[in-house]
């Protein structure tokens, strides 16, 4: 049945939807460059024995004083802007999904949980919920990390999967508790299925569409943390790339007239956010039984 | 009907508004200053950095000063000699009165001196304290006065200006937050509102001893974030900019109204090395080694962008025990890599390099330079860098392996410098508090401790260069890299008169408004 949804109602309106298609297009096209960045960036700006200073504030290659494997030219340190935006890019992307992964896996079973068993249970993890969202993430995320101290992408990663599983297990259990007394559940219990199998087998397929939806805008949120923090100094260690750290070393040239520092990795940053915001809009429209059949 | 009184109270606020600018632009009674680091705390006795010092210099005063190229001169003392080698007298200054109405007395100068050697967070100047054995009067005249030190301390006097005298009454009756928030000093000008981290607004002296000043209310403004910095100067919002950035500098070279005075930075940046028996670091020729792998032209060239100045060693040409003839290791990596082949490390080997990312200029980029040029050579740097807040606690700890400090001596004396930085760590005696990782050559603290012995100036100055000698070429104590370069922009067309002093401190008195 499933199969039989994605071929034909999903796959049609994902085509005539323009914005989805555009929003997928840029996503592949950052995706890509993200993972080919070994094969495809020029050099690895974060091997310090290749860089040297000799080529640090090269501008954009069609600009006066532009070089050759430059092409949106270089910073401080003689690091090409290009090979650092896509492996920026590949931290971007590792953050946001591990997030996502983590963070969902948690909130799913947490929320599934809580709306499956109610009473105590529910109550208590709701009220843990209510005290985590009643932070702001990004305040959250700068805590943690200034509790934690240093840097390193796996601390940044946890950081911020605490302060955002709430949202995973809010939406959950909303989603639970509304498929919790259907007839297939109720049918489901009469013919012995265990807790576990009704959970796993009945509720939880029924109950997911929200959540992806959760998950597709909260990656570019998690992205756009991961930058914030990375900008504030707290997020990746500074011999990593984040495309936040970029940002925040690119805004001390402005005045200077070195516009490509910061400039290209803004527009990377948006890229992704954009991209992954049209295809959740289009995601969220499809999967909203309210908004009917167009 | 409604309207109107609106209408007319608008136009009343605007006008105001209006005429409230152009008035305070015409009459204009305040310089406003902006400084890259805030001051951290009014009690003139909490911090020794030369950014907290040398604001509360314009509150306070020692028995002596500095003027802006640095030469000693009288304040609350009108004169002094060494008249032994333990007994320095001086004839302090009849007529002072404190901003509170208190006299300055002799007996402020024994309290502050008593003071000093109270710890954290009443003083910081706990080892300077430590040297003080008494401070009498001469024959009960009041004006008179004897200190008396532990040992011979040939540059105690070089030291005054930084010692600020409190009103003894006032400092006893009030509690230490009290003091660091509402200072009461002598100095010419008066506190009147302390923002932390905001702005210090001061107001002229009346009644100071030597004139009141010529500008009469002052403001500093700390404006930590480079480009905010650049922007306030640009737009006149200040009067006058400490530190320019150096990635901002032609910028602000360019624009028509600014003018940019420069000079060179007292400061010395430089590298500290644990030299303990099992660290690589401890072979002689792997220090030569990462000496000549750096390529400090470049460094200077394209990090600092010209502005700093390259240095064989950590004091500055006028401190004692500064000796030209010091010369920087050649930068040739080649040699580096037959160096460290030798000592047995053909292959490098992993270093973690610790340092501040908000204290020097470019302190943080200046890591990474080093940790690329490093890697040429084999040497794989792990990079540390962290705020200043973190990095000096960790600092005192004693247990870094490769280090970054900036270091000038505000009493212009090398040997006091050797015993903070480099002497081997010894806490109860006051030596190496600022020896990042425990360096230790028993040699050089001989030399030092015989330095010190040496009562006449010239001799002893002979001494602490080969000291110097000693530590740069043969032990290659430290890595120096360069000296910084000080750099101030100031607004055009206000009148304003602003010479910079060696020590980088902002003293208002100094300055005047052309009318």
């Amino acid at each position: 049945m499933i199969r039989h949804l994605l071929q034909s109602k999903l796959l049609s309106h994902y085509v005539r939807d323009l914005s989805a298609v555009v929003g997928s297009v840029i996503l592949l096209i950052v995706l890509l460059g993200a993972i080919f960045a070994p094969f495809i960036a020029p050099q690895d700006p974060y091997d310090p024995k290749t860089l040297s200073l000799q080529d640090s504030l090269t501008p954009p290659i069609w600009m006066k004083g532009g070089q050759a494997p430059f092409l949106l030219g270089t910073d401080d340190q003689g690091r090409d802007i290009l090979s650092t935006i896509l492996y920026g890019c590949r931290t971007s992307f590792l953050v946001g999904s591990s997030v996502i992964l983590i963070a969902g896996t948690i909130g799913v079973t947490v929320g599934l949980l809580a709306a499956f068993y109610s009473g105590i249970l529910d109550t208590v993890t709701m009220r843990i919920a209510d005290t985590f969202f009643s932070f702001s993430t990004t305040l959250m995320a700068m805590l943690l990390l200034g509790i934690f101290k240093g840097g390193g992408i796996p601390l940044v990663i946890l950081a911020i999967v605490i302060a955002d599983w709430v949202r995973y297990a809010r939406t959950m259990r909303g989603s639970v508790l509304g498929v919790k007394e259907d007839d297939y559940i109720q049918a489901a219990r009469a013919c012995g299925g265990s807790n576990l199998r009704i959970m796993i087998r009945h509720i939880l397929p029924n109950a997911i569409p929200p959540i992806l939806v959760v998950a597709a805008v909260d990656f570019g949120a998690v992205v756009m943390l991961e930058a914030t923090l990375s900008f504030l100094g707290v997020g990746v260690p500074i011999n990593k790339p984040s495309l936040g750290m970029m940002i925040s070393l690119g805004k001390n040239y402005i005045y200077a007239g070195k516009w490509w520092l910061i400039i290209f990795p803004g527009i990377a940053l948006i890229s992704i956010v954009l991209g992954i915001n049209l295809l959740a809009d289009w995601l969220r429209e499809e999967l909203n039984p309210r908004l009917g059949q167009r | 009907m409604k309207r109107i009184p609106l209408l007319v109270m608008m136009g009343i606020l605007i006008l105001g508004l209006v005429g409230g600018l152009s008035v305070s632009s015409v009459a204009k009674d305040t310089i406003v200053v902006a400084v890259g680091a805030p001051p951290q705390t009014m009690n003139p006795h909490g911090s020794d950095s030369d950014c907290n010092l040398g604001v509360v210099a314009n509150i306070f005063e020692g028995l002596l000063q500095r003027d802006t190229s640095g030469t000693l001169l009288p304040a609350l003392a009108t004169s002094w000699e060494r008249v032994n080698e333990l007994t320095w007298q001086f004839h302090l200054r009849q007529g002072v009165k404190f901003h509170n109405g208190n006299d300055f007395t002799w007996e402020d100068v024994k309290y502050t001196m008593e003071r000093l050697r109270i710890p954290y967070p009443v003083s910081e100047f706990l080892a300077f304290g430590g040297l003080i054995v008494s401070v009498e009067t001469v024959e009960g005249n009041p004006w008179i006065i004897d200190i008396v030190t532990t040992t011979p301390t040939s540059y105690f006097d070089q030291n005054l200006h930084q010692v600020f005298i409190m009103d003894k009454e006032s400092t006893e009756s009030r509690s230490i937050g009290e003091i660091g928030q509402y200072p009461i000093g002598t100095g010419a000008y008066k506190f009147v509102e302390w923002i932390k981290g905001s702005y210090l607004k001061l107001e002229a002296n009346e009644d100071y001893w030597d004139g009141p000043p010529s500008v009469k209310y002052a403001e500093l403004r700390p404006v930590t974030e480079p480009s905010t910095r650049v922007a306030a100067i640009a737009t006149g919002e200040v009067d006058v900019l400490q530190d320019i950035p150096v990635e901002l500098f032609d910028t602000v070279a360019k624009n028509a109204n600014l003018e940019v005075v420069t000079r060179p930075a007292r400061r010395s940046i430089w590298l500290g090395l644990r030299n303990e028996p099992g660290f690589p670091t401890s072979d002689i020729r792997v220090r030569k080694a990462i000496y000549m792998a750096i390529n400090e032209d470049e460094i200077i060239e394209k990090v600092m962008f010209g502005h700093a100045f390259p240095c064989a060693q950590i004091p500055d040409p006028p401190t004692v025990g500064y000796d030209a003839s010091i010369e920087r290791l050649p930068y040739d990596p080649e040699m580096a890599k037959q160096l460290l082949a030798e000592a047995g490390y053909p292959d490098g080997f992993k270093i973690k390099f610790t340092g501040p990312n908000d204290r020097y200029v470019r302190d943080e980029q200046i890591a990474q330079a080093l940790a690329s040029q490093l890697a040429k050579v084999g040497i794989e740097v792990e990079l540390d860098t962290k705020p200043k807040a973190v990095y000096f606690p960790e600092m005192d700890e004693h247990g870094l392996d490769f280090y970054l400090l900036g270091w000038f001596d505000g009493s212009y004396d090398f040997g006091r410098s050797f015993t903070k930085l480099l002497h081997s760590v010894d806490a109860e005696a006051g030596f190496g508090g600022l020896n990042g990782s425990s360096y230790k050559s028993i040699a050089l603290d001989r030399l030092l401790e015989a330095s010190a012995e040496i009562v006449d100036p010239a001799l002893r100055g002979e001494a602490l260069r080969l000291l110097n000698k000693v530590a740069m070429q043969e032990k290659i104590a430290i890595i120096p890299l360069h000296y910084q370069e000080d750099s101030y922009a100031i607004y055009k067309g206000r009148g304003i008169s602003f010479t910079p002093r060696s020590d980088t401190w902002i003293v208002f008195k100094e300055m005047s408004i052309e009318k």
